[in-house]
């Protein structure tokens, strides 16, 4: 990176969240600081409810992940219109009507006030420890490719988001998520666009797309029935309806970014907006990682990715072997590059025999490239120079420094920055807001007025940022990012979207009942967290499932009517 | 949701209920185009 590039990261970074704390300067009373005010728009909503899911990981790690293994991750978010659907249905208004500033307090009026505390509490865990990979996750990437502190670029990047959010509060989080948004889609469609002007000029992008597809990165959709596939239509559909479901129904992160615009209306259109372009946005970003990968099919790619690491090993004794590798690899890559050029000029000729030969050589050249790649790696681990985090979570950054021009180079890693900033402050917003008013507002200050209420919001969310700050700083090995979030996510929210589920559709169940069911299952998942090898969007089900059964079957045990003293707070 | 508030007057669609079958058929296109683009890049 330049000055060009520093300047554009820097201008980008900090004229969005100024701009927002000046255009929105006069003071917030309660209400618009914890949850916005009417003049948020639909358009607004929508952008910041896709800005708070879409976390830097979705731009570092996903065109990895296509790197890898092709777009059939896109599945993991078919489920997701289908709940959205739901959520506009079934839980928007009932949130709208309370005019509740958190979705916990719902459950304090429809059961009781240890029920209430129990689903916040559950949240302020789990979002408490995401919010500390979401800072974590960009900061491992950037400090190893580009030699930055990793302390000081967690701890900087910390601090711009407690500054604003704080100020602020949600009306300036839903405001500057917008324009982060505009820079994110500019930034990713800018690299989309030369990842694709850097491909062979005699290749064609269609042919370009058969080649990657002869190769096996291009099935987006498998109906397999196989449990040993990873990503198909079923699990997606299935699983991503319940992750979604429990993320957009009983998340406050999301559920405060909905409730923002204070209208029925443009809170539904916002989520309506949402569950008609993710799966689209998704293909996009997972798209740009295949280009990639074909480019890197005609242009040699490092041995490693996370060349850093390399180097230690290397500086670690490990050079004689990794010297031995590097030059079977240079055969190995000429070999494949020479086989896909093959399967490129075969492609046109009709002849499937010729085509299914060629690209069985090319898959398997390449199969072999990747053993390679998988000794280095393993070469790294007995060098004792173990990598942080999955050698494709720096796909993307590597061919953003290494191929495109300066200036782009900065809005790419501004856009990284923008999403991490994004999805920490929608978080922050959350957590001050829901430690504000479903634990101290009740429980340790009963009767403090709205004033006072503000304040706390403001103390809660700067103390849950530094308390990111410090899980980011304590974060280490988190191996996969991309699915951290949504592991931790799966083990926490199972329940507490049971909780919600009791509460809408379970009419009988009181608060004693639904509260033990919920305890309970949450120790059972995470008892088959710590035991099993049960795919992780399986416990969203689960948990959702269980907790209304267990509730029903112990409501019936205990024969108390339904809670007759709900929370008043 | 009630049939009220599912048949109340909205901006472009007209009533909630075709909103959301609008959407459902974007979604349901969306998957049918990835469908396609699997088949023909497979």
């Amino acid at each position: 990176m330049n000055w060009l590039d520093y300047s554009v990261l820097l201008a980008t970074l900090l004229a969005i969240p100024l701009y927002g704390l000046w255009k929105l300067r006069a003071g917030a009373n309660l209400g618009q600081y914890l949850r916005g005010d009417a003049s948020i728009r639909w358009l607004t909503i929508g952008l910041s409810v896709l800005a708070t899911q879409a976390g830097p990981i979705t731009f570092l790690s996903l065109p990895g992940q296509a790197y890898e293994s092709g777009l059939g991750f896109v599945q993991n978010y078919f489920g997701q219109p289908l709940a959205l659907l739901v959520v506009c249905a079934v839980f928007l208004p009932i949130f709208q009507r309370l005019k509740v500033f958190t979705a916990y307090e719902y459950l304090g009026q429809r059961f009781d006030r240890k029920t209430r505390l129990l689903g916040a509490g559950l949240f302020l865990i789990q979002r408490g420890l995401a919010a500390g990979i979401t800072l974590y996750a960009p900061a491992i990437i950037l400090s190893a490719l580009l030699g930055w502190r990793l302390d000081l670029t967690i701890g900087l990047t910390g601090a711009a988001v407690i500054g604003y959010t704080v100020l602020g509060g949600a009306k300036v989080v839903s405001f500057t998520q917008q324009y982060q948004m505009g820079v994110i889609f500019l930034g990713m469609a800018a690299a989309f666009a030369l990842a694709v002007w850097r491909l062979p000029a005699d290749l064609s992008f269609p042919q370009a797309l058969a080649v990657a597809g002869k190769m096996g990165k291009l099935q987006a959709v498998d109906f397999s029935f196989d449990p040993s596939r990873r990503y198909t239509i079923w699990s997606g559909v299935l699983g991503g309806f319940f992750l979604a479901l429990s993320y957009f129904g009983a998340d406050q992160s999301q559920v405060g970014r909905y409730l923002a615009g204070g209208s029925l209306e443009e809170s539904r259109f916002g989520l309506l907006f949402n569950a008609a372009v993710k799966v689209p946005m998704q293909f996009f970003i997972l798209l740009l990682g295949a280009t990639v990968f074909l480019f890197y099919q005609f242009e040699k790619p490092p041995l490693l990715f996370n060349t850093p690491a390399l180097h230690q090993a290397e500086a670690r004794g490990a050079s004689a072997s990794l010297t031995a590798l590097e030059t079977d690899y240079d055969a190995a890559f000429a070999e494949k590059k020479a086989s896909v050029r093959a399967l490129a000029a075969v492609l046109g000729s009709g002849d499937a025999a010729s085509i299914e030969t060629a690209a069985a050589r090319a898959r398997g050249l390449d199969a072999r490239v990747q053993e390679i790649r998988a000794q280095a790696r393993r070469a790294l681990v007995a060098a004792g120079a173990n990598p942080k985090s999955k050698d494709s979570d720096f796909v993307f950054l590597t061919f953003v420094l290494q191929q495109l021009p300066h200036g782009l180079v900065g809005l790419l890693v501004a856009v990284i920055f923008s999403a991490a900033m994004s999805a920490t402050a929608a978080t922050l917003s959350a957590l001050g807001s829901t430690t504000a008013v479903d634990f101290y507002r009740p429980v340790l200050r009963p009767g403090a007025d709205d004033a006072h209420t503000l304040r706390a919001a403001k103390c809660f969310t700067a103390a849950w940022g530094c308390a990111a700050i410090g899980v980011a700083l304590g974060a280490n090995l988190v191996e996969n990012l991309i699915e951290a979030g949504n592991i931790l996510g799966s083990i926490f929210y199972g329940p507490i979207l049971g909780l919600f589920v009791t509460a809408f559709f379970f009419r009988r169940v009181g608060g004693h009942a639904v509260f033990i069911a919920a305890l309970a299952v949450q120790a059972g998942v995470l008892a088959l967290f710590f035991t099993t090898n049960i795919g992780y969007l399986w416990f969203n089900f689960l948990g959702c499932v269980a907790v209304p059964l267990l509730a029903t079957v112990l409501q019936a045990s205990l024969q108390r009517p339904i809670a007759e003293n709900p929370d008043d707070a | 949701m009630s049939t009220d508030a599912a048949s109340r007057k909205i901006p472009i669609f007209g009533n909630w209920r075709r909103a959301y079958l609008a959407v459902l058929a974007a979604f349901v296109l969306e998957v049918a185009l990835l469908c396609a683009f699997t088949r023909v890049f497979s």
